[in-house]
């Protein structure tokens, strides 16, 4: 009996719904009509080089302030190579380890207190976002969801070590050749068989050059 | 039967259409004053300009009586000091005080004082600053009328200029009282364009066509007055049926390095419109796509309609359909474009989807019907819904709707001053002033009203014709019989969306963006059995 009066709601909470799709039907048949708006890409990219400040905030000992420069070829506007990417730490103690030190007498083992110096990495990236914001209903910006998987060594401590990274980032074009990336990358460095974990932060400027002929041969544009 | 049916539908979209343009021409050339579509309305324009001028000149003698009258009511001694007091004001950007010590100075002095003229201009910039544009052009145009003092005429008559490029403002007193008869002497280049276009353009709509081409000679050749000089006699080539020399014209306007946006849309605009007339659909649609119009404007919704109809007769349907979703934005819901039903009507029937085309019918019907009806029963046309904002749209009654609607707004705007003018009397002034050029542009207005709403009913019952017509060919393709061998459905390319592609396609998600309402491609698959009328 509970079980029917449960059909009976559901049943009346789906009726409003029906009428509409049914007129739907009836008046386009199977085929419904899809509007789109087709616009060419505002921004392309072509041969971008990136400049870029970072910060390693995770490890505990120190945090890390990075310099970046990459260069990064985009195959289409769907994927791209990130050929080069490389960094240079300038670490700031956080105090622990003289803390540490200072109130228990004990020190990091393990490769605890190593730091991250340098960082290099190359990386796929795929593009599958685009879009367009409005800000302040009064002008519009348009930007760019990216992930990128990559290799490369660090140098951690006095030695180079493997390392994967995988990461996310959205670009805002303030121009045909200028943009402007926030990734979030994690290092998988692997000193030993167990990964260590290392979250990268980076606001980087994007200089694009895009050269038209290279990319837009047979290029078909909206009307 | 039913395709002879649909010819004719057509046939009368295009007639409809071509009539369209030719009235939009007609916009242009009464600009143009050269160029009216036949030589009745030329003649009729012609009347009404004399009736304009007799009028406005009645009114600048009203004018002048009540300033007379309102300066000889009081007469006291004027302290020379009142002028520098007031320039003081101006300078530390007290605008209103300004004002009330100007005016005081003009009203209760002799106009033979040392500043009485420079008080004037000062009014003018005053009242400007102030949000008083038509008394600020009246104030400017009496100083550079009078020309007593010599050197105050190139700043008045440039704002003059500078006002008559960016706001309403009364033409007939700017241009045919202060501009067409007058002999300026030395003017510094720019204004000395803006005179000569001013006066080509009015010998240009007298027929004085030797006349104007002398005054357009002494334009220089890099000022955009040359372009809209050259856009004049545009116009004039199509009104006598030259319309190679007037395509010619329109192209050299488009291509020129002159930074001139204003008369190059225009010129986009009639260089499409002709190319259109010529059945030269794709060069059409194509010079469309120049043309640059304010964002949610009639002007926009106007060519976003032309677009349409370039893209229906090219037999790019979706781009068609598109652009007619496009002119179902909210913004455009007000406006009168009656012939895009027609033509969504069309594109649904020539796909055979005869519901939807039978609800384009109907929305129709309900759009208009009461207007209909209350043409039909004779009301007067500004209480018929539709018809007073589709006559007040366009054209010159247009732009005189928009300075109507600028007074008033001053008008109202008086009231914020007048405890800073209550003691001289500027307030009254003002209001007297703006009441009376309210009343002789609302004069002016109900004439040009008359016409311009005829017109739209016309259309309006232009179009229902044609929508009958529709829908009864609909009826006709409904119940049309087909051969067995017939019946099958024509194979057409389906929608196919590339995930990596140098274009980008959004779906339309029931919000209409302002940067998408050209580029709108509606997919909608022929339901129709025996051809290959593919979208």
């Amino acid at each position: 009996m509970k079980r029917l009066h449960l059909c009976c709601l559901v049943v009346a909470m789906a009726l409003p719904l029906w009428p509409s799709t049914a007129s739907a039907q009836l008046e386009f048949g199977a085929e419904r009509p899809r509007v789109f708006s087709i616009q060419r890409r505002p921004y392309r990219l072509g041969h971008e080089f990136q400049l870029g400040l970072g910060v390693l905030p995770l490890d505990a000992f120190y945090v890390g302030v990075v310099a970046t420069a990459g260069y990064t070829y985009h195959f289409s506007d769907f994927w791209a190579w990130e050929i080069a990417g490389a960094g240079y730490s300038l670490n700031i103690g956080t105090g622990l380890k003289g803390h540490l030190f200072d109130e228990y007498g004990v020190e990091p083992v393990q490769g605890g207190g190593e730091q991250i110096t340098v960082m290099a990495s190359t990386s796929m990236v795929v593009k599958p976002l685009f879009g367009k914001l409005a800000i302040f209903n009064a002008d519009v910006i348009y930007s760019e969801t990216f992930f990128v998987a990559g290799i490369g060594p660090l140098m951690k401590g006095d030695f180079w070590r493997p390392a994967i990274n995988l990461g996310a980032g959205m670009r805002f074009w303030s121009g045909p050749a200028l943009s402007w990336r926030l990734d979030v990358r994690d290092y998988l460095i692997f000193s030993s068989w167990v990964p260590e974990n290392s979250l990268f932060l980076l606001i980087s400027a994007s200089f694009n050059y895009y050269n038209a002929d290279e990319h837009e041969g047979d290029t078909e544009w909206p009307d | 039967m039913a395709r002879l049916s649909t010819a004719a539908v057509c046939c009368a979209a295009a007639l409809q259409w071509v009539a369209a343009p030719s009235a939009v021409f007609a916009q242009e050339k009464g600009e143009a004053g050269a160029a009216q579509a036949t030589e009745a309305k030329a003649a009729k324009e012609a009347t009404e300009a004399t009736e304009a001028t007799e009028a406005t000149e009645a009114t600048e003698a009203t004018e002048a009586t009540v300033e007379a009258e309102a300066e000889s009511d009081i007469e006291v001694d004027v302290d020379p000091e009142i002028f520098d007091l007031a320039l003081e004001d101006f300078y530390d950007g007290r605008y209103a005080e300004a004002a009330a010590g100007f005016w005081g100075y003009i009203h209760f002095g002799e106009p033979a004082a040392e500043n009485y003229e420079w008080a004037q201009y000062f009014l003018g910039e005053c009242l400007r600053k102030l949000g008083f544009w038509h008394a600020a052009v009246l104030y400017y145009y009496t100083v550079a009328a009078t020309r007593q003092q010599p050197e105050i005429l190139p700043d008045a008559l440039g704002r003059l200029e500078a006002i008559s490029r960016r706001r309403p403002y009364s033409e007939s007193l700017v241009l045919e009282d202060l501009l067409y008869d007058s002999e300026f002497g030395f003017l510094p280049d720019y204004l000395n364009d803006w005179v000569q276009y001013v006066q080509g353009l009015y010998d240009y709509r007298n027929g004085f066509v030797d006349w104007a081409q002398l005054h357009f000679a002494k334009i220089a050749k890099d000022s955009p007055y040359a372009l809209r000089a050259m856009y004049v006699q545009a116009v004039f080539a199509l009104k006598n049926d030259k319309d190679d020399e007037a395509l010619a014209m329109f192209d050299t306007i488009v291509d020129s390095p002159i930074d001139a946006p204003d008369v190059k849309n225009r010129s986009n605009l009639a260089l499409a419109r002709l190319l259109f007339d010529t059945s030269r659909y794709s060069d059409a649609f194509e010079t469309y796509r120049e043309v640059e119009q304010i964002d949610l404007s009639f002007e926009q919704a106007e060519l976003i309609l032309e677009k349409a109809w370039a893209a229906y007769f090219m037999g790019d349907r979706r781009t068609s359909m598109g652009l007619l979703h496009a002119l179902e934005a909210p913004s455009y819901e007000g406006f009168f474009l009656p012939d895009a039903y027609v033509l969504r009507g069309l594109i649904f029937k020539d796909l055979c989807h005869f519901i939807p085309a039978k609800r384009v019918v109907r929305s129709f019907r309900f759009r208009y019907q009461r207007s209909l009806e209350m043409l039909r029963r004779r009301v007067p046309m500004a209480r018929i819904p539709g018809i007073l904002d589709a006559g007040t749209q366009e054209g010159q009654v247009g732009r005189r709707t928009a300075f109507l609607r600028t007074l008033e707004q001053e008008r109202r705007l008086i009231e914020d001053y007048d405890s800073y003018w209550e003691d001289v009397e500027l307030d009254k002034h003002l209001r007297r002033v703006y009441d009376l050029e309210i009343r002789e542009q609302s004069r002016l207005w109900n004439i040009e009203f008359r016409d311009s709403s005829d017109g739209a009913a016309l259309e309006l019952l232009e179009v229902e014709e044609q929508v009958n017509l529709l829908d009864y060919e609909i009826g006709l393709d409904i119940f049309k019989r087909l051969k067995a061998d017939q019946a099958r459905r024509s194979t057409e390319q389906g929608l196919t969306i590339p995930y990596d592609s140098a274009n980008v396609y959004y779906e339309f998600d029931e919000e209409y963006w302002n940067d998408e309402l050209h580029s709108y491609k509606y997919f909608i698959t022929s339901r129709c059995f025996e051809s290959n009328k593919g979208p």
